[in-house]
This record gives structure tokens, C-alpha cells and sequence, in this order.
């Protein structure tokens, strides 16, 4: 069951719009923000509250890279791999991750603190490398940056 | 009127027409995939690029764009040929290529375009990406996603024609894929209509499935029999059994479309068991003698009543009548609500032709029973039992038996519905031609030769007697011709 | 060669204490062209000023401001929307960013003067979600605005009522596509929409929408406060204006730049960037984000930035993404990487994109792992000229634009990589199974 504060704020965020459908990519923002990520419940109750089909958000859910229908760490980190990032060290941070984590491309930590992804270009091209962790950037990144930021997110 | 040219051919279209229509209208095929006239324009295979102008960069699809005033439109140019073959290189790189074992092969639109307009070898040497195959949409429908182009025409055939949406598209990119995402299995009952509408072997009829290649098949243009809506089919047989009915597009009937019991109803008319030439009192008879034998029991007709199915032809009906009537006897028609219809094709009444027994003067069966001696059952008909109860003598004249023809003083051979020809008329007045899918094998004469022949022969053949009805004014027999539209390619 | 110097317009309080707050903005003189306009100027006459100024499209396609607003067609009965587009997902730009992060009403003072011209009554701001802190401070604007009346109901007693609404993606690059962004909004999977009909007159819910780029709508309150001359004046007399440049890759000081056009490219990697890192030569320039066609060294030199020029040498502006590479930089892993971003943003939606960008990938990570082949390069380029013009909206055309131009010009390298495999042996060999002779 979606909390009621989320229903609300999904209920609101209709009323911004002529059709509710539109506030679907918000709603399940919003609803991915409280749950961590949108497990089949979630969506059919997104759907409801939104008079759409279960299948109409699951076609959406899929499409979007930053909207997770897999379970996923407590943080969860994406690295920028696109031009600008590789060419000024983010191909060393990625490696950096992957060695440290211990975790491939989406895999998640085993003690499920950590999910690593990588993005595509995050608009901070001239900071690179540059990561989100937990959709806050992170930019100009030292390996050692990020161990701290790695440390810091318990 | 808005005049545009067509690879230097002038045409005249209505405004609003499409270049794809306006093309077609004057002959010149334009390939295409994700386009369909019952279901609409997606523009997403991009198959059916033409040029407009002199713009070699930026081609145009056909299905989307309207007809302009002196719009120059090239199908066939450089460009056109060359995207048109990147298009198809594009559909093919991922695709299984196993034409060898699937079902599509020989009426796939990926074989036929490729073969008239594709690329001869491959240049692609990667792995090809794999997909899930072997879906179970539903009992009926089987998906390969890997053989899937993404069109899309199934999706949209849901939202468009059924206006509900159990299939859909999930992920992005070369990961997209048609999925029921987290509905069940397909239960719409005019789900099997996206088969025959995906233009690849992605969604087969898992009844069908690996039955037999089609070009071994003989086809014939005909109508269901399963209801007066009266759906225009090409049935499907291999060496004298039907395998398949599929939809035949006619857009003032069942447009591209016709409901799965209809579609399944094909398995009905391949009989196990069947009757085969005249028997009287049970035994084995001459057809002359047991002719001759109906008309004794008839006599002078008083108390004898014809109960024709309305299954039967135009042509039988009016064979029968012409004799019944001169015999004096009363002419009945019953039909069988067997199923109940749906708001879209299927219609209650589950014969193909009571418009045609209505319109030829035959009559529903009285609610008081009709004092009769005797019955002529014409067809295959479920007759009502109150009709059967005290009569010296039962004809029956029908494909099987049954419990009736062995109680018959006279059983006659009949046909299926699948092994004539001639002619319905559906629930909204339409004269429809039908032809037979199956041979009857000896024995079995043409149904209105029997009528032709206790009445005296006249029309040496069906030509004659249909001549003859269109002569007679104010007879249904005077729409015959109008016929559906001439069998055109598959939906 | 004379030095550059910024011309902070759009960029002029970024910096600032609490530049993002609405008493910040207004201690400016913010809103006040807004208020202004509502209350001396008709709808047309806006339009007609923004025409007048030359103002281009920011998003990447450059096209007139003006003209596009005058789409919308007058008398219309239904609601008249603005889409204001913050996706800003193509690679090398993050100029929208510093806009909605730090001065997020001069955005929102744009949305009003817009509104008001095109007719609109709502406004969605759509900002990709990765812009936490954009959408935090949009977010709370929005609020200020409202709280100050300067959003709602008969703003400062003009009778003009306006609505504004922030909205979020989730990551795709193809809703920068303005039409892909529409469907974004709508809740539906985000493909690309046919055109005709244009969003001007069939957009967002059916209705006639304005799709503008952040940076465009930031502009509007400095022309109609300064005048459509002074606008017009500004730079290149072609292609005029003060844009914001984002600079990344191998300069000592990457990060966005407000300059005039015509400004020579040289110039500014020489002077407000520093030159290149650690001493290194220029290789190459990518100059108007990720799309478009890549410039050498030798025209880097001769190339001022605006769009006569970038028409000479046969390449963009673009979104200003200046993109800027080193000798280090090995072409064919460069042109990979971008090549991966666009087959993974790719919507899936048309044949050649779906299915080419993919296949250009593969080949292109063969040629990079020593196995490519003596035709792989014909083979790509044919490849790429099915793809470009072929689809409903340009990202395969951004897709190919750069690979064209990388392979056409730093062909050697591809070369070298592909004899080097001849010599090992290694030609052909997979990624792939090879499929039978003959066969796909």
C-alpha cells in the first residue's frame, strides 16, 4: 500500500494537469523517492490513482532509465560515461567503482548499500568527472572524493 | 480535387488523401509495414519512404503525408530504392531468419519485400540480439520477439479496433518489445485478428502452428458460415481437410477482422463421417429412385412442409422453392441462435443466409405447430422436435445424418457449407458469393441438382439457375451479383 | 588576436549571494518587465520585438524565437500552452543548469512575458530529474512567485491570469525532442511525434504549445527590456545575441562562457579557458554539443562562433556544447562513446535508429578491440547514410553527424587500427558469430 502522504502528493500533483495521466512521471518519481524503487504493487496503485492500466505505467516504468523496476540499494550511484566524462577521468572513476564496490554495471553491493550504474551525460561536463549518488551531483572527483562520499552514505 | 503526380503519372484525389492511398489507387504499390487501413498510421517502420521534390536527404513517408496540388512524388528513385533496402537490411540484422520453420513463411511481407525490393546478401556479421520467443499471449496466440519488427500493428489493433489495451510496448531502443506487461493472458475474443495483421512470424496461431506450409494449401474466397454477418474468408485446406479460416478485407462487412469462433468454426466442416448417395428406409438407394420415392410420399404436398436451413445457398433455396411451390408444399426456414453476438461482428442469428430464405418467401417455423404428415428437412438444420411429432414420413437431405436421417424414409446427400457455391445474403442485405473450399468426394451431388431434378430439370447448370434469378424481378435472386470485393492480399 | 571578455547578460547574477531568490531578483530590478509589458504592451507586439531581435532557438535546432511563437493560430478556442525545455541531456551542454540553479526567475520571468505573447494561461517547466537542485530552486521560485502575485490570478492587476508548474523526467535524452517531451508530459511513452501537426498548433493535450529552451526564455526579459535593436546588435548581425557556451574536455578551465557570437573559437580555448591541460596539442573540437559535425585542429583555428560560419565548415552550434579534445584522445574510442549514448537513448520507436545505432556500436567496438575489418568503414558510412533523414525526429541525424565527420576526418586512425587487425589476424572476429554466407 502507498503511504498516505504519497497518495496525497500523488493526488495534488493530478491536479496540475487537464488529464491525471499526466502526472505520471512525477507520481512515480515521487513514489520511487519513498520506496526505494517500483516493485509491480507500486504501479498498479500509481495506475489507480492515475485511471490508468497497470500495463500503460509498466510501458512508462520501462522506458525510463531513472525509474528502477528492480529492487535497488539503499544508495544508488550513477557514474557519467559520455564523451566529456570519459576523456577527463571518468573511465577511471568507473573502474575506480567497480574495484571498490566490487559490483558490475547495476549490480548492487552485497550487503545492499550500494546499486552502480552508469549515466549518460548528467549537463555537468565542464566538472567532470562527474556522479550522482542518490540524484545529488558530485563533481571534480578525486578517487579519494569519493571513498569519502562512498564512507559518508551509510 | 487536388491533381499530383505520382512518378510522372497524374492523379486526381480527394483533399486529405494520403500519398500511400492516392499510389495505391492508381496501382503503384508502396511497401510498408507499420501502416494498416483498418487500424491507421503509426510512421514508425519507415518502410514506405518516397520522395517529394528533389529532396534526396529527407524522405517522406507515404502513409502520413497528405496529397499537396502538384506535389511531385517519386517511389522508385535512387534514394528511394537505396533507404527502402537500408530499411529492410535494418529489420533483418536481427532477425532469426528461420523462414525454414516458421509459419509466416510464404505470406510474410518481410520475404516479399525482401525478395522485390531488399538487399541480396548480409553485411552484418555481429551477434544478432536476443529476445524472449516462445511467448504464450494466450491459448490462441503465440509470440517470438525476436522475429517481432515493432510495429506495432498489434498494439494499435487492441487500442484502435477493440479500444482496450492488453498488449503493449515496454523498454527503449533495440530493447523494445511487445509485452502484456503485467496483464494476463489475451482474453479479447477477437484476439486472433493480430496474427493475421503482424507482418512477420512473431504472432502465430498456435492452432496452426506447424500444420503446413501454405503454399502446399488450396484457398478458396469465401464467407463464415458462422453467423449473417456473413465475414468475407479465405479458408485454407491441405489435401481435403480445412486448416485455417483467416479474414478477407471487405470494408462494408468485417473490414480486415472476423471473431476467433468464427475463425475456429473451420474445424466443424471437416467431417469424419458423412453421408453419401441415396437411402431409403436406410438402405443404400439410386438418387433417381429416391427421388421418385419423395414425390410419391409428397403426393399432392397437402400436410408437407419444406424446413430449409438457412445455411443454404440463394441458388438452393430457389431450387427448392421452384419445386416445393409447383409441389404444393409449404415452405419453411428455421435458423439457430446458438450463440449470443457482440457489439462488434457477431450477430445471434448463427446462419449466414436467413436475409436469402426471408427474401425467396420462406417462412419461420409457426409458434402452433403446422398440422403436417410430412417433413422435408433441407440442409443442416437443428429441427425443432414439435415439428416431428406424429408424421408419416421424414426426408432429410444434409452432410450427416444424425439421429434423424436414420428415422428418414428417404436420406439425400448434402454439402457442406465449405463445399458450396453459390450465394448469401447477410444481415444487412449484402448478396455475397461463396466457393467451396473442399470437394465433397462422390457421392455428394450439388445440393440444388437434387431440387432441379424432383422438379422436372431445367438449368443444365448453377449459371442457368442463376440467370434465371436475376430475371425474376422482385426475387432476392436479383442482387446475386453484387458479390464482395474480389479476394485482395491478406489483410 | 584580441583577448575575449565575457558579455554577462543571461549569466550577469550568476555568482551572486542568493542569486536565486526572488528578493535577490528583484533587488535587480526583476519582474519589472514583465509587469511592464502586462500593462503597456499588446501580445503582438511582443512577438513582434522578439522577431525583430533575432533571437534563436538555444536547445540546438536555432530556430527564430519570434516566428515560432506567431504559429500559434490566432482566435484559437482551446487553451494555448508554454513548455519550457529543461532537458538538457545533449552531451557537452549544462548551460540550462546554471540558469535554473541560479537564477531560476529570470527563467520565470521569461515564462511570463511568453505566456502573456503566445496567449498562454499554464506553463510547464520541464526539467530532467537529475537536476536535483534545479528542481529545488525552480521549485521553490515558483512558490515566490505565486506568494508575491506575480504568478495566479490578475497578475498585478493586468487581468492576466497565469499558472506554472514544474514538471520532471526521468532520464531520457529523447525528451529534449520537443515533441517527445509533449508526450513525456502526457504520461504516455515519450516517442517523437509525427510532424505535421505542429505542437504550434497541435501540441501538448491537443492544443497549440510553445516549446522553448531555457536559455531562449531567459532572454526574453533583457530584450524586451533593453529593445529588439540592442538584441540585434549583439554579435554576429546574422545570428545575433549573447549565448552561454559550455566548455568541457581537455582546457585548464572548462565551464560556461557568456559571449556575443562571432567570437573566434581559438580564441576562447587560448584566453578564458587557459589553453589546453597539461600542454598537450588540440585534436579536435566538437562545437555545438554531442550532434554536431566535429571540427580538426587546423579549422578550430579559422572558425568564429556563429551559424554563417559553422554553415561554411558544414557544422552547428547546436546547443553550444564546446566540446574540446586533446591528442590523447583516440578517435574511434571517442566516436564509440558517443555512439553508445545514442543507440542507449535511441526510443526504439523507427527502424534505422532503433536498429542501426545498435549496429554501429557493435562495429565500431570491433574496429576499437583490434578486429575490424578493411570494409567496416565503407560499411559504417553507408550505414549512417540509411539512418540520417530516414526517421521522425533528428537523434539518428545526431547520431551520424558526428560519426560521419570523425571517420571522414581522422580516418587514419580507423585505418591504422583496422591494419593492425589484418596484420594480427584478428579481422572479423566477434563480438559476433559470423552469420552463414549469404545469409543476415
Amino acid at each position: 500500500m502507498l503511504p498516505e502522504t504519497l497518495k496525497s502528493e500523488i493526488v495534488e500533483l493530478t491536479s496540475h494537469y487537464p488529464h491525471a495521466r499526466a502526472a505520471l512521471v512525477p507520481a512515480l518519481r515521487a513514489a520511487q523517492r519513498d520506496l526505494g524503487w517500483l516493485g509491480k504493487e507500486t504501479q498498479t496503485e500509481v495506475a489507480s490513482l492515475l485511471g490508468i492500466t497497470a500495463l500503460e505505467v509498466h510501458e512508462v516504468v520501462s522506458f525510463y532509465p531513472m525509474l528502477y523496476d528492480k529492487p535497488v540499494g539503499r544508495h544508488v550511484i550513477h557514474v557519467c560515461r559520455t564523451l566529456s566524462c570519459d576523456a577527463c577521468g571518468g573511465k577511471e572513476l568507473w573502474k575506480h567503482l567497480e574495484s571498490k564496490l566490487g559490483v558490475t554495471r547495476g549490480g548492487t553491493t552485497a550487503d545492499g548499500r550500494f546499486t552502480l550504474m552508469s549515466a549518460e551525460c548528467l549537463a555537468s561536463c565542464g566538472t567532470a568527472p562527474v556522479l550522482l549518488l542518490d540524484n545529488e551531483r558530485h563533481e571534480n572527483l578525486s578517487h579519494a572524493q569519493v571513498d569519502k562520499l562512498l564512507e559518508a552514505a551509510r | 480535387m487536388i491533381t499530383l503526380s505520382i512518378n510522372g503519372r497524374k492523379v486526381e484525389v480527394q483533399p486529405g488523401t494520403t500519398v500511400i492511398e492516392a499510389a495505391s489507387a492508381i496501382g503503384i504499390e508502396i511497401p510498408h509495414y507499420c501502416y494498416h487501413k483498418d487500424i491507421g498510421v503509426d510512421g514508425n517502420c519507415r518502410m514506405c519512404l518516397v520522395q517529394v521534390g528533389a529532396n534526396t536527404r529527407k524522405l517522406q513517408i507515404s502513409c502520413m503525408i497528405p496529397c499537396s496540388e502538384g506535389m511531385d512524388v517519386q517511389t522508385e528513385s535512387p534514394a528511394v530504392i537505396k533507404a527502402r533496402k537500408g530499411v529492410l537490411e535494418f529489420l533483418l540484422i536481427n532477425h532469426p531468419l528461420d523462414c525454414t520453420i516458421c509459419d509466416q513463411a510464404g505470406e510474410c511481407p518481410l520475404q516479399d519485400y525482401t525478395y522485390r525490393f531488399g538487399p541480396g546478401d548480409s553485411r552484418f556479421t555481429e551477434h544478432k540480439q536476443n529476445k524472449p520467443k516462445t511467448v504464450e499471449f494466450s491459448d490462441q496466440v503465440m509470440f517470438d520477439g525476436e522475429r517481432c519488427i515493432l510495429c506495432t500493428r498489434c498494439v494499435r489493433f487492441f487500442e484502435t479496433v477493440r479500444h482496450e489495451k492488453p498488449l503493449g510496448v515496454e523498454n527503449m531502443g533495440g530493447k523494445s518489445l511487445i509485452t502484456l506487461g503485467p496483464n494476463g493472458p489475451l482474453t479479447d475474443p477477437y484476439q486472433m485478428n493480430i496474427i493475421d495483421i503482424c507482418p512477420v512470424g512473431a504472432l502465430t496461431s498456435r492452432d496452426f502452428r506447424f500444420k503446413q506450409r501454405v503454399w502446399f494449401m488450396d484457398f478458396a474466397d469465401t464467407v463464415c458460415p458462422g453467423c449473417s454477418r456473413g465475414c468475407n474468408i479465405t479458408a485454407g485446406a491441405y489435401q481435403g481437410k480445412l486448416l485455417r479460416f483467416v479474414p478477407r478485407r471487405n470494408p462494408e462487412v468485417n473490414k480486415s477482422w472476423m471473431c476467433d469462433d468464427g475463425r475456429l468454426s473451420y474445424k466443424q466442416y471437416n467431417l469424419d463421417e458423412r453421408v453419401r448417395g441415396a437411402h431409403i428406409a436406410g438402405e443404400p438407394a439410386e438418387t433417381g429412385a429416391a427421388l421418385a420415392r419423395v414425390s410419391e410420399l409428397v403426393g399432392d404436398g397437402n400436410g408437407v412442409a419444406v424446413l430449409a436451413s438457412t445455411k443454404n445457398t440463394c441458388e438452393e433455396l430457389y431450387a427448392l422453392k421452384a419445386w416445393a411451390g409447383h409441389a404444393g408444399i409449404a415452405l419453411l426456414w428455421h435458423g439457430a441462435a446458438s450463440w449470443a453476438g457482440d457489439d462488434f461482428l457477431k450477430l445471434p442469428d448463427a446462419t449466414p443466409n436467413t436475409a436469402g430464405a426471408q427474401g425467396l418467401g420462406f417462412v419461420p417455423v409457426p409458434g402452433n405447430r403446422p398440422r403436417l404428415r410430412g417433413l422435408i428437412v433441407a440442409g443442416d438444420v437443428a429441427v425443432p422436435p414439435a415439428l416431428l411429432a406424429d408424421l408419416d414420413f421424414v426426408v432429410l437431405q444434409a452432410p450427416v445424418a444424425g439421429m434423424l436421417g436414420a428415422a428418414a424414409s428417404v436420406l439425400l446427400p448434402g454439402r457442406t457449407a465449405l463445399e458450396k457455391k453459390g450465394t448469401w445474403i447477410n444481415a444487412q442485405g449484402l448478396v455475397q458469393r461463396i466457393r467451396p473450399a473442399l470437394d465433397a468426394g462422390p457421392g455428394v451431388p450439388e445440393d440444388w441438382t437434387l431440387w432441379r431434378d424432383l422438379h422436372g430439370g431445367h438449368w443444365p447448370t448453377l449459371q442457368h439457375l442463376q440467370s434465371e434469378m436475376a430475371r425474376v424481378a422482385g426475387a432476392s435472386g436479383g442482387k446475386v451479383e453484387q458479390a464482395a470485393q474480389p479476394a485482395g492480399s491478406r489483410p | 588576436m584580441s583577448a575575449l571578455t565575457e558579455s554577462r547578460v543571461i549569466s550577469a547574477r550568476f555568482g551572486k549571494p542568493q542569486s536565486w531568490t526572488l528578493a535577490s531578483y528583484r533587488a535587480d530590478g526583476g519582474y519589472e518587465t514583465f509587469l511592464s509589458v502586462l500593462k503597456t504592451k499588446k501580445p503582438d507586439e511582443v512577438i513582434a520585438e522578439v522577431k525583430a531581435s533575432g533571437l534563436k532557438g538555444r536547445g540546438g535546432a536555432g530556430f527564430s524565437t519570434g516566428m515560432k511563437w506567431s504559429f500559434v493560430p490566432k482566435g484559437t478556442t482551446k487553451p494555448v500552452y508554454l513548455c519550457v525545455n529543461g532537458d538538457e541531456s545533449e552531451p557537452g551542454t549544462f548551460k540550462d543548469r546554471q540558469i535554473v540553479e541560479m537564477d531560476p526567475h529570470q527563467l520565470l520571468e521569461g515564462v511570463g512575458i511568453t505566456c502573456f505573447a503566445i496567449g498562454a494561461h499554464t506553463a510547464y517547466v520541464y526539467l530532467r530529474c537529475e537536476f536535483a537542485e534545479g528542481l529545488r530552486k525552480v521549485g521553490a521560485a515558483i512558490k515566490e512567485a505565486y506568494a508575491a502575485g506575480l504568478f495566479g490570478k490578475n497578475i498585478g492587476g493586468s487581468g492576466f491570469d497565469l499558472d506554472v508548474h514544474l514538471h520532471m523526467g526521468a532520464g531520457a535524452y529523447i525528451c529534449g525532442e520537443e515533441t517527445s517531451l509533449l508526450n513525456s508530459i502526457e504520461g504516455v511513452r515519450p516517442y517523437p511525434r509525427n510532424k505535421p501537426p505542429f505542437p504550434a498548433v497541435e501540441g501538448l493535450f491537443g492544443c497549440p504549445t510553445i516549446i522553448n529552451n531555457v536559455e531562449t526564455i531567459a532572454n526574453i526579459p533583457h530584450i524586451m527590456k533593453r529593445g529588439a535593436a540592442w538584441h540585434a546588435g549583439l554579435g554576429h548581425k546574422e545570428d545575433p545575441g549573447s549565448r552561454l557556451w559550455c566548455v568541457s574536455g581537455h582546457v585548464n578551465k572548462p565551464g560556461v562562457y557568456e559571449l556575443e557570437t562571432g567570437y573566434s573559437l581559438q580564441a576562447l580555448i587560448d584566453g578564458l579557458c587557459g589553453g589546453m591541460r597539461r600542454g598537450k596539442k588540440l585534436k579536435c573540437v566538437i562545437p555545438g554539443g554531442s550532434s554536431s559535425r566535429v571540427l580538426t585542429a587546423d579549422e578550430v583555428r579559422t572558425v568564429t562562433m556563429d551559424v554563417p560560419c559553422m554553415k561554411r565548415v558544414n557544422s552547428s552550434l547546436g546547443s553550444a556544447g564546446i566540446i574540446v579534445l586533446d591528442e590523447s584522445v583516440d578517435m574511434v574510442d571517442a566516436v564509440l562513446n558517443l555512439m553508445k549514448f545514442y543507440a542507449h537513448e535511441s526510443c526504439g520507436q523507427c527502424t534505422p535508429c532503433r536498429e542501426g545505432s545498435p549496429w554501429l556500436v557493435k562495429i565500431l567496438s570491433r574496429i576499437a578491440h583490434g578486429q575490424g575489418r578493411p570494409q567496416d568503414l565503407e560499411l559504417i558510412l553507408d550505414i549512417a547514410d540509411n539512418m540520417e533523414g530516414r526517421t521522425v525526429c533528428a537523434l539518428a541525424d545526431g547520431a551520424c553527424w558526428p560519426l560521419i565527420s570523425i571517420l571522414t576526418k581522422f580516418r587514419h586512425e580507423f585505418q591504422a587500427k583496422i591494419d593492425a587487425a589484418a596484420r594480427s589476424g584478428a579481422a572479423g572476429a566477434p563480438t559476433g558469430v559470423r552469420a552463414p554466407a549469404g545469409a543476415h
